[in-house]
């Protein structure tokens, strides 16, 4: 009778954490990569993920591993939400613009190579107007179009007036 | 009884969804993401481990699987810890 009722109570731990695991994996598959700080919505659906776990590890017998994962799994979570808000939240919102401006040159001082550059850069931006906010197309576009730290310096003392005005 | 038996294949049919899941995360484009993915793809892997050993009474199931939870949980804090660096420095 004790026995039934054990594995009663196993099962059910198992069904509720399956339920939960497949809950938030739905929700993960659901959240767009678009959206604006999407990885804390994935971090708070893993949180479920772990809890889950949790109660599958005492569903199987193993209550010492639940007890170690039930410790360490908020300290991940925090971790790795720390190591994104303090190391990577500043890549992501430095993208290429749609649209680079034009270079006002009043004074003819810029070299004729950086003004080519420009026109090319601008080109190029429009080819990939889709891919503005790809991170990987943006460093390849500093690393080629930018060059050394001495023309990006000369650009960016530049007077630049956007195309809208 | 076969109602545990169920529930467990029940269990080892969502945790690879989950996996797939996790697998998807991780190909994503932000360092951050591949790192939480493949955290969760470890904790998945370690309960899928012990819902087999238990299935079919393999003892070292339950060894592999405490050693990937806390061999995964240092690598993911580690990680981390690099990972916050990269700015302040």
């Amino acid at each position: 009778m004790i026995n039934t009722i054990f594995e009663v109570f196993q099962s059910l731990c198992l069904i509720i954490s399956s339920v939960l695991i497949i809950m938030a994996s739905i929700g993960i598959l659901r959240l767009k990569n678009d959206m604006d700080k999407v990885i804390y919505a994935r971090l708070h659906f893993l949180g479920v993920v772990d809890i889950a776990g949790v109660l599958a590890m005492i569903g199987l017998n193993q209550p010492l591993l639940a007890g170690i994962y039930f410790i360490l799994a908020p300290i991940v979570g925090h971790a790795m939400a720390n190591a994104y808000y303090y190391g990577e939240d500043e890549v992501k919102d430095d993208f290429v613009p749609e649209k680079i401006p034009e270079i006002e040159d009043k004074d003819e001082k810029i070299d004729n190579n950086v003004k080519k550059e420009g026109t090319e850069n601008k080109k190029r931006s429009e080819n990939n107007s889709s891919k503005n906010n790809n991170i990987s197309l943006n460093s390849k576009f500093k690393e080629e179009h930018l060059g050394n730290q001495d023309e990006q310096y000369s650009i960016s003392k530049l007077n630049i007036i956007n195309e809208d005005k | 009884m076969e109602i545990l038996l169920i529930s467990q294949y029940v269990l080892m049919v969502s945790l690879v969804i989950f996996l797939l899941v996790a697998i998807k995360i991780t190909t994503n484009k932000t360092i951050a993401m591949g790192l939480i993915g493949s955290a969760t793809f470890s904790l998945g892997i370690a309960i899928l481990l012990l819902v087999y050993g238990n299935l079919h009474n393999i003892e070292f199931c339950k060894d592999i699987a405490l050693a990937l939870l806390i061999l995964g949980v240092v690598g993911t804090i580690a990680f981390s810890i690099v990972l916050r660096r990269e700015k302040h420095d």
